[in-house]
């Protein structure tokens, strides 16, 4: 064996990973050529130095737990927390829209966006919402537990509810509602000062979230490696992801210093980023 | 009342896969090279693996599993993120003959790495670790400061051993010959 041959098996020696008989022949080489003795010897000092300088770091405190309480949530809330923990720095809600007390009915909101140019999903709901001043409840309950059991029996997978309860939305129930030529859930919440829905269309498939919702049209977000497509008027905001076969959309009236502004959950979550 | 089989599922999670938080965080740390993205890095790799925590087969290495969950995100969110200046360019490393992992080795490194590279301080090897393409420090990461085997290592970056082998052998030369760089311009070694 030559030192080039021998430079191959450095590495896996330093390691000892290499078969027995090919160290041993690497071993004889070495022992004969102190080069290669050093080289060797590098290859050790860096395999020792690397933990030795950069030591065991444990996962912070609180990591743990917003892990957990991150599992259950749904893909909704999961986004929530991604969502507004990030822009808080660079609030959603433009801010020139100056507002004070405002309380918009949640239809009168959805009218006033420019809807013409809007992808024809979001065009439905405003529709909806318009046509309907009202719109019966068929399942009430303030319970994210019982709707999402509920959701789960009717489109044979599980939509887990999100408790927005720290975000100060209330639930307030179910409505199934026509979207155009298909149907939907409506999730109410209720908050202090505004009305805020996610609707769920099951059985989309990539191409229909690109028909209905228009993702070229709309801007992006790219949280967790996934990305969300949003529009915001002065007063009305909605954002649509596809997701596991359902195209989610949730809308919100505006204009709000920011709804979630009260998100404790996520304010006071402990943690070395500390915002 | 019982336990739901939400609660039950969540608490097996716990016990076989969150076990491995440290182990995956302190990865996550000197793959990504700041607490913020490592962060973020975990959270998501256990949200996923969550998600997919029915098909994963019981009895099967979940630690493995997981590292494998992580190197997919990490791959996809931070190889684009990689710093461009400092990066030592994947052709570098491979050399001109090309990938094959089993191809000529890389010219040896001539220089004696001294004792005193213990002064270097921990920036200095993480600022050549981040150097590193991605593929090669994940490599170096999961077999030097994880203490995972080549054959373990190989199945986390699902590649053959042959390309472990050969992107640890290279990326410690390149390594090698950073912190010695570093070294010197920082008069801890003299330059012979
Ligand atoms: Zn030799
Ligand atoms: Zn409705």
């Amino acid at each position: 064996m030559d030192c080039g041959q021998t430079a191959e098996y450095l590495s896996l020696l330093a390691d000892d990973e290499l078969e027995p008989e090919i160290a041993e022949k690497v071993r004889a080489h070495i022992d004969g050529c102190p080069r290669c003795e050093t080289l060797l010897q590098n290859h050790v000092k860096i395999k020792q130095l690397l933990p030795r300088l950069l030591p065991f770091q444990k996962a912070p405190a609180g990591l743990r737990s917003t892990i957990i309480e991150r599992l259950d949530a749904s893909p909704v809330n999961d986004f929530m927390h991604a969502f507004f923990s990030r822009l808080r720095a660079q609030p959603f809600v433009a801010s020139g829209v100056a507002v004070t007390a405002f309380l918009a009915v949640f239809a009168f909101a959805l009218v006033s966006m420019n809807s013409h140019r809007l992808p024809p999903l979001i065009r439905e709901v405003m529709a909806h919402h318009a046509d309907a001043s009202q719109h019966p409840l068929q399942v009430a309950t303030g319970d994210p537990e019982r709707l999402t059991e509920e959701i789960s029996t009717r489109l044979k997978k599980e939509i887990v509810v999100p408790d927005l309860r720290s975000k100060d939305c209330t639930l307030m129930g179910l409505e199934e509602c026509p979207l155009g030529e298909r149907s939907a859930l409506e999730i109410r919440y209720g908050h202090p000062k505004a009305n805020i829905c996610l609707f769920v269309v099951p059985d989309a498939s990539e191409n229909d979230f690109v028909q209905l919702c228009k993702p070229g049209t709309l801007r992006t977000k790219q949280i967790n490696g996934k990305t969300y497509y949003y529009c915001e008027t002065k007063v009305s905001r909605a954002i649509v992801w596809w997701e596991d076969d359902s195209i989610m959309l949730m809308t919100s009236c505006l204009p709000l210093p920011d709804p979630f502004e009260t998100a404790t959950a996520i304010r006071e979550k402990p943690g070395p980023r500390g915002i | 009342m019982g336990k739901t089989k939400k609660q039950a599922r969540r608490e097996e999670f716990e016990r076989e896969a969150l076990v491995h938080l440290d182990l995956l965080y302190n990865t996550a740390l000197r793959m990504t090279g700041n607490v913020q993205d490592a962060e973020d890095l975990v959270q998501e790799t256990f949200l996923r693996a969550y998600k997919f925590f029915d098909k994963f087969k019981k009895g099967t290495n979940c630690k493995a599993w997981l590292f494998r969950i992580m190197k997919n995100n990490f791959i996809n969110r931070f190889r684009k993120k990689s710093r461009e200046p400092s990066t030592v360019s994947f052709e570098q490393i491979e050399g001109a003959q090309g990938l094959e992992p089993e191809g000529p080795s890389e010219p040896s490194v001539e220089f004696e790495l001294s004792p005193d590279l213990e002064e270097l301080v921990e920036d200095d090897v993480k600022y050549a670790l981040e150097s590193l393409p991605a593929e090669f420090r994940m490599a170096v990461v999961l077999s030097d400061i994880s203490g995972f085997s080549y054959k373990e290592v190989a199945e986390i970056m699902g590649t053959p051993i042959g390309t472990v082998r050969s992107r640890l052998s290279r990326a410690r030369g390149v390594l090698q010959k950073k912190l010695y760089d570093l070294a010197v311009s920082k008069g801890i070694v003299r330059n012979k």
